[in-house]
């Protein structure tokens, strides 16, 4: 699904800043077919710059990138994935079902099949009622939701999720990790990120501990535990602070 | 391709449609034409003139507030609030994004002088028919059609540089003053080049009509004038000339945008 090979990037030096912003420093991953694969790291990680480097909305200075077999900067790969961002923004006066409406007909789908799967991911997400009203009055959580039904709508292979959890409060985030689990047992394979541990502990089979752009581990979270601490949190601080 | 630009452009002007401040453009513009008809009683003679090349001025205006507080901004946007992120995770490549901005934006504006264009004609329409003849004689509908759609032609050139500089740089501001500096080069220009045609060497008015090819002459466009005109047929082929010329224009000025975004990191 996803190969991550050797990635270096580096943001161009702003106006005041000595030197270039080094975000990523030869970071390889895969993800396989029905895995579901953890970034975690603290921010400026490279949690985000990852993902959007897979994404195309950025591109790598050094090393190979492979999203479905060939390099992502075809847009109709898009069509197999969908994308949670991290910030869940859109125009402010659309509706949810002009989201969803946009969503469907960039994907080619049809007008019933839109309605059907719109109505199942709005209603699944509890936003079934609220879908003429305009997103300029939803909350931070509304919008996330709203988001995560825009990335189902078309039903793709793969889920990229950039702090899934962010902005929900503590039943909206039992809702989501129930839903990423539903969608794992149906098949899918997910690469998510987050800084709440607890979350990818339940939710992922591997992991990347990412700290200031580079790899510090990479494998099962069973694997991570055993070797650093008693529990996930234990093991990432472990290994940062060992860095440090 | 021409579906996700047109879903693109659908959501673009829908966005539009909906903004309080365009809102509120639309009702100012229509009270501004509507105050035209006050506006008559300040002029003693050549009322018709007088309150045509108001109406006009009205719905210039109106075009460029929006193109330079909403158009040039309507990318950076997307960019600074990260809505740029859930737009392009769908099939959709940077160049259709930037078509999608640019038909959406075209589709309000010229629903913004669709609006403006009506209440201006019978604005005039009323005037002439409140005033003896010899005040103003002629109101010729079709040549009012010429000098509105003329007048959209202009403002969707402007719109096209501003799809090139939105993909150049990055922030609304700085797309607002290159936006800006690009218009006032295209109204200035033409005055430079008659005051050079007197007075400068060869080598001066070869640069000029350069700068023209980047910089277009909008009095080519610009057919107010012939609204009151007294002779209704007009010679077309000029007209059809420097409309196909703008076309050509500003399909470049467009593809150019998707290129130079298509390069671009979306930091």
């Amino acid at each position: 699904m996803i190969a991550f090979e050797n990635i270096h990037k580096s943001y161009s030096r702003q106006v005041g800043e000595k030197s270039a912003h080094v975000a990523l420093n030869g970071v390889s991953f895969r993800l396989g077919q029905g895995e579901t694969l953890g970034l975690i790291g603290a921010n400026g990680a490279g949690k985000s710059t990852s993902i959007r480097l897979i994404l195309d909305f950025i591109r790598p200075d050094q090393g190979k990138i492979l999203l479905f077999g060939e390099p992502p900067g075809n847009p109709a790969q898009r069509r197999r994935l969908g994308y949670l961002p991290e910030v869940p923004s859109f125009p402010p006066n659309l509706t949810c079902m002009d989201v969803m409406r946009f969503a469907g007909d960039s994907c080619h789908m049809n007008r019933a099949s839109m309605h059907t799967a719109a109505e199942k991911w709005l209603t699944r997400l509890g936003l079934w009622d609220s879908r003429k009203r305009l997103l300029r009055g939803f909350s931070k959580g509304m919008r996330q939701r709203a988001s995560f039904a825009m990335a189902l709508l078309h039903d793709p292979e793969l889920l990229i999720l950039d702090e899934p959890m962010s902005g929900l409060d503590p039943i909206g985030r039992a809702e989501i990790v129930d839903l990423i689990r539903e969608l794992k047992a149906e098949g899918k394979s997910v690469l998510f990120c987050s800084h709440l541990l607890n979350d990818v502990e339940r939710l992922v089979d591997k992991v990347i501990v990412l700290h200031q752009g580079e790899a510090l581990f990479h494998g099962s979270v069973d694997e991570l535990v055993t070797s650093r601490g008693q529990s996930m949190e234990d093991a990432f601080l472990g290994l940062v602070k060992g860095r440090a | 391709m021409l579906h996700r630009v047109i879903a693109l452009a659908r959501i673009m002007f829908l966005d539009g449609v909906r903004r309080h401040a365009l809102i509120g453009l639309v009702a100012l513009a229509m009270a501004a034409e509507a105050f035209g008809f006050l506006f008559m009683d300040f002029f003693g003679r050549d009322v018709g003139r007088a309150s045509s090349d108001y109406l006009f001025s009205v719905m210039w205006m109106a075009g460029l507030i929006f193109l330079f507080f909403h158009a040039v901004q309507v990318i950076s946007w997307d960019e600074e609030r990260g809505a740029i992120y859930a737009l392009l995770s769908r099939p959709i490549s940077r160049g259709e994004y930037v078509l999608g901005v640019f038909f959406g934006l075209a589709a309000l504006l010229t629903a913004l002088l669709l609006l403006l264009g009506p209440v201006a004609y019978l604005t005039l329409l009323w005037i002439k028919q409140s005033l003896n003849e010899v005040y103003f004689p002629v109101l010729s509908s079709g040549h009012f059609i010429l000098a509105w759609a003329g007048l959209l032609a202009m403002q969707i050139v402007i719109l096209a540089a501003i799809m090139l500089f939105s993909g150049l740089v990055r922030g609304g501001f700085p797309v607002l003053l290159l936006s800006a500096s690009y218009f006032g080069i295209c109204s200035g220009l033409p005055v430079v080049r008659a005051s050079a045609a007197q007075h400068d060497g060869q080598a001066t008015n070869l640069l000029l009509q350069v700068m023209t090819a980047l910089f277009p002459d909008f009095d080519r466009l610009d057919f107010k004038d012939e609204v009151l005109s007294e002779v209704l047929s007009l010679d077309m082929t000029p007209i059809l000339t420097n409309f196909s010329v703008l076309i050509l224009y500003i399909c470049v000025m467009v593809s150019l945008a998707c290129w130079f975004y298509g390069k671009r990191d979306l930091q």
